[in-house]
């Protein structure tokens, strides 16, 4: 049954504001059922207290939150249903497995807070850790697992009621790399199976482009950008996104000019783009499409950036080259290696960036 | 000559120390070494000290569930909730631990007593306190409860809240959060509170003969007998006082071997 606003069968839809000390968030949720939706930010962009509102530890300042029909929120009545009343299942940055029940117990505990007697909870447990192939972890305390089984009994706990609503906050954070791939592959094979809507919070650009549907930037408090990964990708709206995504994302001014293109005033320098834009806009590049040269380059078809290396780190087969250009202009460029030998790049080398024009994307 | 003089001032200060630790260590040692084994079944055969014994050990044992019903939630909102004035609550609270006890004791009487300032309204419901076995109660746990409430309070003080929360948020109503993590997670300072109180209560002396008085079998705990029996009967006397001396010796010994706090 869908609620009022329902526009969707079911899902979460919600409408929150909170605001407390310096912290003025404003959300605006809707997830259709079986989605993972994604907060990314970085820590104090107001994710954790998203989360806090989502789970009902916290009492929206205004709005609304309602999920599969069910109101959990409403201010303009005074609704506000107590964690225990919702439908919710919880993983947490640092497992936060209580240290005095063994994992098994641990997993029983939601039932045991509903009611349930501990015999039928703690059979309902051990089905849930022989499901994540963890059932020989029943009988050992939290301080005895390690990282990576820790969160795989979290989230045994975490789904053990069958939750409408997972919520996930940096599940992935205190794990070593290899663990995190291995926790991550089996956690983006487990959600999206059903009805349950997921949200996970991270600061992790990995973790949203492993689970997320649909992500929603976080920065102080506010949503700055919402869209698919590849979306977001593409059309960096805040040097956060850019830099998470790897892009190389300018602002500056645009005018048109003949033939469908643009010229776009980037501080100091002038690009030329092949596509129609007017007005305050974004200029995306991707690093793989900037070309480096040590003498100017001919042909008008190029923009052409100067500027000075700042750092050139290596990564599999390419070379990450940062440059400084006139009026405070980062750009990053991706060469091979053998191109970055034969430059003979190092910190402080002049070169000259160039891309084509029908390799920028532009966007208000 | 630098090391000659640290050798003097370790020796100086080593000498006080085996003083210090004389000084308060012979009587004790003079106690026990003053009783034999069988002065001390003797002396358990006295009516004087079994009703002594029996009498602190109901009474104590009162005083710690008083302590813990109303100790344990003051504890709780002095470590969690936004209290005006806290500090000075605090160091109200605290203040029986360093009053003289007889104050204390004249303190209750002047509350609860037959004309103390509540003495008439408890009286007209039919309660009379003062030179009762409740009254033992009440005076050992105004002057024992503040030891749990500060130890609670501060184990209390030092669990993250995220764990309550944690709890909360896998569907624990506020009751059951606090049953089944938060106590469990602060057991060793809500033990090292009881501990203390239970030692406080049971030599509990001055507050008890001021407002509870001291008739045997109803008011007269052990340190009382002790009191009364040093100039008539010494072997019962000794034999209590021994007694005293290994329960609070175990007690203190118990807190001292006890887990510290966890801090996962």
């Amino acid at each position: 049954m869908a609620g009022p606003h329902g526009d969707l069968a079911g899902g979460l839809s919600g409408d929150l504001v909170y605001a407390a000390g310096a912290l003025n968030l404003r959300l605006s949720l809707r997830i259709p059922p079986g989605a993972t939706h994604v907060l990314l930010g970085e820590s104090g962009a107001g994710k954790t207290t998203a989360l806090r509102l989502l789970a009902g530890l916290l009492r929206p300042s205004e709005g609304r939150l309602e999920l599969d029909g069910a109101f959990y929120d409403d201010t303009t009545t005074g609704l506000h249903r107590p964690p225990e009343e919702r439908s919710i299942g919880i993983v947490f940055q640092q497992g936060r497995l209580f240290p005095h029940l063994s994992a098994l117990d641990n997993v029983a505990f939601p039932l045991r807070a509903a009611g349930r007697s501990a015999a039928p909870a703690r059979e309902r447990a051990a089905e849930w850790l022989r499901r994540f192939q963890i059932e020989e972890l029943a009988s050992r305390m939290p301080a005895d697992l390690s990282g990576g089984e820790s969160q795989r009994v979290a989230l045994a706990r975490a789904l053990v009621r069958e939750p409408a609503l997972l919520l996930l906050d940096e599940p992935m954070a205190a794990l070593d790399v290899r663990t995190r791939q291995a926790v991550r592959a089996e956690l983006a094979a487990l959600l999206g199976d059903r009805r349950r809507v997921t949200v996970l919070v991270t600061h992790d650009y990995l973790d949203a482009a492993v689970f997320a549907d649909q992500v929603q930037v976080l920065e102080r408090g506010s949503v700055v950008q919402e869209g698919t990964v590849q979306e977001l990708v593409e059309r960096p709206r805040s040097a956060y996104v850019a830099q998470l995504a790897g892009m190389n994302v300018l602002r500056g001014a645009a005018r048109m000019v003949e033939g469908g293109a643009c010229e776009v005033e980037v501080g100091a320098v002038r690009l030329r783009a092949a596509r129609e834009a007017e007005g305050p806009v974004f200029v995306a590049i991707a690093p793989a499409h900037v070309t480096l040269h040590r003498l100017q380059p001919e042909g008008s078809a190029r923009n052409v950036i100067e500027g000075v290396v700042t750092q050139a780190v290596p990564m599999a087969g390419r070379v990450r080259v940062t440059l400084a250009a006139a009026g405070g202009l980062v750009l990053v460029a991706e060469v091979t290696r053998q191109s970055s030998m034969e430059l003979d790049l190092e910190q402080g080398t002049a070169v000259f960036a160039s891309f084509k024009a029908t390799e920028i994307e532009v966007y208000r | 000559m630098k090391p000659l003089r640290a050798v003097l001032a370790r020796f100086v200060v080593g000498i006080a120390f085996g003083i210090a630790l004389a000084f308060l260590l012979l009587p004790l040692l003079a106690l026990v070494l003053h009783t034999t084994p069988g002065d001390l079944v003797a002396g358990l055969r006295s009516p004087v000290v079994l009703d002594a014994i029996r009498l602190s050990l109901i009474t104590t044992l009162g005083t710690l569930l008083l302590t813990l019903a109303f100790g344990l939630p003051a504890a709780w909102v002095l470590a969690r909730w936004r209290v005006p004035g806290r500090g000075l609550i605090e160091a109200a609270l605290a203040l029986p631990m360093v009053l003289p006890p007889v104050v204390a004791g004249v303190a209750l009487l002047v509350t609860v007593g037959a004309r103390g300032t509540m003495g008439p309204a408890l009286h007209a419901i039919g309660l009379r306190l003062p030179f009762t076995t409740l009254a033992v109660v009440l005076a050992q746990t105004f002057v024992a409860a503040p030891f749990f409430i500060t130890s609670a309070r501060a184990g209390f003080q030092a669990l993250d809240p995220g764990w309550e929360e944690a709890a909360r948020a896998l569907g624990a109503s506020r009751g059951y959060a606090f049953w089944r993590v938060v106590v469990p997670l602060t057991a060793p300072a809500l033990v090292a509170g009881l501990g203390l109180t239970w030692a406080r209560a049971l030599g509990e002396f001055g507050a008890t003969i001021t407002f509870a008085g001291n008739l045997m079998g109803v008011t007269q705990t052990m340190p009382l007998a002790v009191f009364v029996t040093a100039e008539s009967d010494l072997r019962s006397a000794i034999t209590l006082a021994v007694l005293l001396l290994v329960l609070a010796f175990t007690v203190l010994a118990a807190l001292r071997s006890a887990p510290l706090p966890a801090r996962a």
